[in-house]
């Protein structure tokens, strides 16, 4: 491992390696990734697929926007060549309730007047797009065609096998233990054992673990990391193409089908703050999977694989913290996604890019992202958090 | 049933020492064709017996799967069974009228509706030792524990009870207590017996113990409906998976298991093949050779790739009788066929083990039966957050654990096959000390009785037991992962627990 390097990134889930990439396409040559478990141990591994630009903020919609844009150029190129793809086979939301309906209509407009062009379906349109739905009870629907899915495995990969191909070097299992600063500059970090890493650029992209190191030099960045809970069936073959969304019923239970035939299955469930990994709980299975069976009542003859525990990073506003850390030159924050981190990915690397090499990204949007909106009180409102 | 025919196919019908006690005959359908079977067989094997050889093709490239393990252990037989696919054939009973089909591939979503939702999940709290695994160390374990009280519930994958025991032909060594005397399945019977005699212990059959949760909460997922277990110990003791080599052909149907064709011969009495080939001399190897020899198969070889056949002298000696060949040094290369296998090629190994090119022999055979060992179950175990660690000796990923069987995780004991492979007898001893170890804990009113008795069985287990140089290894390997009490607290502190029982 390196002892001195130019921008040292911690955390190789796909923000750090999207990072890594976006930079190496600026001509940054060394850059140094270190996480404390393996590749996209992280949030990024344990994410459900789904890809989305409509929100209910401007700032999530134009970034989506963005970063969905992205995910096609990158697939359609040496990423792609490489493993990572977007299928962009939508988001399909149901209401059973009419007030719910109606919600959607307004819903809709207001994607559409930020330019996402989600659209109110009737149940026959409904049927074409999820052939194997009961549609009993059905009060509506909306269907946002730009949205999809994206296996993170493949994508981190593909990835690391870019950023390593062009000389940064990536290194697991070394847990970054302290930030290091001299006079109000970032110089490096301390890893486990105590040795210590010279850099002038650190990036942290460390998910759930973020808030840990940042207090190490004094930073307080405010999230919580809720435990979120989902699950994967036995594979079949295709049955439906887009995510769907049992909007009425609380913690908004979703399913999609993944690439290689499982049913992912999630839904949000109350959790104390910081529970954990390890802390399954029997209820969730049956909490997640029961609803979806008034809709799909053959998901009862199929068999769950596996059921894992992830967190949400979550801000106060429910947007991540991105950008420079304004008491400490050249530390930078990529983190506190509150469960979008994963389709972010590719807007992320690009942004934080920007502002380590031109001080400003492209997207005014991003500006106002940065860590000191909770000291100025410019919090951002979201509504729309899905599962 | 007098006046009707027995059924003409791979059953056998005459046998030297065995009798084949069959239930009575249920039609069922295959693709819409009438299969005739004896209730008490599992689908796969009445399938077996009636020449299907091929259940589903494999997912991505179309290829040919079947019978393989016969106990639940792997996905080789899976099929649609009443609308539901990926059903594991060998672990479910064949009932009248019920409609298995063939699975092509990746299985469309399930015509079937009904199933688990049927019924609500049936909470069990309060139960004293959840028992997972019904062979021999989970019986064993059951009755020890219940004995001095406490209340058990076994949940077993299997329809039947007795695990890996109700193949076992073979007399056991050693005293009355031991089960000296009897055979595999005999033994079996007894705990069965025992086990359904005792009034608290309760047994699901065909139920999956397929988690661990916080706050100590243990899934069950049952034939029809989900259990949700709150017990205050468990003792796992879930056995072992066979192991496979690689090669090309080794997923063709006609490649099986030793322990799968035992199952099929020595459970059902079906004849897995008529001219079989051999892979691994070491004791199962053997033994089944010599079990396939008097159903009246023909052993057209054995292959070790040692220059020394690996099983025990008696053993061995019995098959010498019979001329079987055993081709030492040699390796097997590939099994051809279309959908069965119809023979297979082995090639001799130099002092490296690489195959020597241009040593190649033929040998035509209908079963390629691989006898290379077996591997503990622990993934329940892992997941559960019990720290393990590999060791050869033992076939594997194992538990790290106390001399009473308790592991990192404070109330589960472990037993049996997934603690590190020994064999039965070693597996019931093991499981009555880990129900000892339960009732100990537990402070039952004569928790002083079970300690003596525990202290007893490990000092036979440890220094007359296993002190047969012919068991050296496996002692060895159990030296190695047994820990003091100080240790496991050691342990605990660096990899805690996310569960814990036993309060």
């Amino acid at each position: 491992m390196r002892e001195e390097v130019e921008v040292l990134i911690i955390g190789a889930g796909i923000s750090g390696l999207a990072i890594a990439y976006s930079l190496q396409k600026r001509g940054v040559k060394d850059i140094l990734i270190l996480d404390e478990s393996y590749i996209g141990a992280g949030s990024t591994g344990r994410c459900a697929t789904g890809i989305r630009a409509s929100f209910t903020s401007k700032e999530h919609v134009v970034l989506m926007k963005h970063s969905i844009d992205l995910w096609k150029k990158y697939a359609a190129g040496e990423l792609g060549r490489a493993g990572l793809y977007y299928d962009q086979s939508g988001y399909v939301w149901v209401a059973t309730r009419d007030e719910s309906a109606e919600f959607f209509e307004k819903l809709a407009k207001l994607h559409n007047s930020l330019g996402v062009n989600t659209k109110i379906i009737g149940i026959d349109e409904l049927k074409e797009l999820v052939p194997p739905m009961k549609v009993d009870g059905v009060a509506g629907a909306m269907f946002d065609p730009t949205a999809g899915k994206s296996y993170p495995f493949d994508t981190i990969f593909a990835f690391l096998k870019l950023v390593k191909g062009r000389g940064a070097e990536v290194v697991t299992r070394v847990k970054v233990t302290k930030i290091l600063t001299s006079s109000g500059k970032v110089t490096g970090v301390e890893v486990e054992g105590g040795k210590i890493i010279k850099a002038s650029t650190v990036v942290v992209a460390a998910g759930s673990g973020s808030r840990e190191l940042l207090g190490s030099v004094g930073v307080k960045l405010p999230i919580e990391n809720i435990p979120r809970h989902a699950l994967i069936t036995e594979p079949y073959k295709e049955a439906f193409k887009p995510l769907v969304i049992d909007w009425d019923t609380p913690g908004v239970p979703y399913i999609v089908q993944s690439k290689e035939g499982g049913f992912f299955m999630g839904r949000d469930v109350e959790e104390k703050p910081e529970l954990p990994l390890t802390s399954q709980r029997i209820d969730f299975m049956p909490k997640a999977v029961k609803p979806l069976t008034k809709f799909f009542p053959w998901l009862r003859n199929i068999r769950v694989l596996r059921y894992w525990v992830g967190y949400y990073v979550t801000t106060p506003d429910h947007h991540p913290v991105y950008g420079p850390v304004k008491e400490v030159e050249g530390l930078y924050i990529a983190a506190g996604y509150s469960g979008h981190g994963y389709m972010m990915g590719p807007i992320t690397g690009e942004l934080l890019a920007e502002w380590i090499l031109n001080r400003k990204p492209h997207i005014p949007e991003a500006e106002r992202l940065t860590l000191d909106r909770f000291e100025r009180g410019a919090l951002i409102k979201e509504l729309a958090v899905i599962g | 049933m007098p006046g009707t025919p027995p059924l003409k196919d791979r059953r056998i019908w005459e046998h030297p020492i065995l009798t084949f006690k069959r239930g009575r005959r249920v039609k069922f359908y295959f693709n819409g064709n009438i299969v005739e079977g004896y209730e008490g067989e599992s689908i796969a094997a009445a399938l077996y017996a009636a020449r299907y050889d091929v259940f589903s093709r494999s997912p991505y490239k179309g290829r040919a799967r079947g019978a393989f393990c016969m106990i639940g252990k792997c996905s080789s037989c899976f099929a649609i069974v009443d609308g539901v696919p990926n059903t594991r054939t060998c672990v479910e009973p064949i009932r009248e009228g019920v409609k298995v089909e063939f699975q092509e591939g990746l299985a469309e979503i399930p015509s079937a509706t009904g199933g688990l939702e049927g019924k609500d999940e049936e909470v069990i709290e309060g139960v004293d030792v959840l028992v997972i695994g019904g062979g021999p160390a989970g019986l064993a374990a059951a009755i020890a524990a219940a004995k001095h009280g406490l209340s058990v519930l076994i949940v077993n994958e299997h329809f039947k009870l007795g695990g890996q025991l109700i193949k076992q032909t073979h007399k056991f060594f050693g005293s009355k207590d031991l089960f000296g005397g009897l055979r595999g399945f005999q033994v079996a019977e007894e705990l069965e017996n025992k086990v359904r005699s005792m009034r608290n212990v309760r047994v699901l059959l065909q139920a999956t113990a397929y988690g661990f949760f916080r706050d100590g909460w243990v899934g069950v997922a049952g034939k029809d409906r989900l259990y949700r277990v709150k017990p205050r110990f468990v003792i796992a003791a879930p056995g072992a998976a066979e192991r496979h080599l690689a090669f090309p052909g080794n997923d063709l149907p006609g490649v099986m298991g030793a322990g799968g064709a035992q199952t099929l011969m020595n459970e059902y009495g079906i004849l897995p093949g008529d001219e079989v080939l051999v892979v691994g001399s070491g004791n199962v190897g053997v033994i089944v050779s010599y079990q396939l020899l008097q159903a009246g198969a023909k052993v057209k070889g054995i292959v070790e790739i040692l220059p020394y056949i690996g099983a025990w002298f008696v053993h061995a000696a019995k098959i010498r009788r019979y001329g079987v060949k055993v081709y030492t040094r040699h390796t097997i290369k590939e099994v051809w066929g279309k959908d069965r296998v119809e023979g297979a090629t082995i090639v001799r190994v130099d002092e490296h083990f690489k195959p020597v090119p241009g040593s190649e022999t033929d040998i035509p055979c209908d079963l390629v039966l691989i006898a290379v060992g077996l591997t503990p179950d622990t993934r329940l175990l892992a997941q559960a957050g019990a720290v393990v660690t590999w060791v050869p000796e033992l076939g594997g990923l194992v538990p790290i654990r106390t001399k009473y069987l308790e592991t990192s995780v404070p109330g589960l004991f472990i037993a049996g096959d997934a603690s590190g492979i020994e064999e039965a007898t070693t597996a019931m001893i093991e499981g009555e000390i880990a129900g000892l170890s339960a009732v100990v804990r537990a402070g039952a009113d004569d928790a002083g009785n079970a300690a003596e008795r525990r202290e007893a069985l490990l000092k036979f287990l440890w220094d007359e037991y296993r002190a047969s140089p012919v068991v050296a290894r496996a002692k060895a390997g159990k030296l190695k992962v047994t820990v003091s009490e100080d240790e496991m607290e050691r342990i605990r502190v660096s990899n805690p627990p996310p569960v814990r029982f036993g309060s």
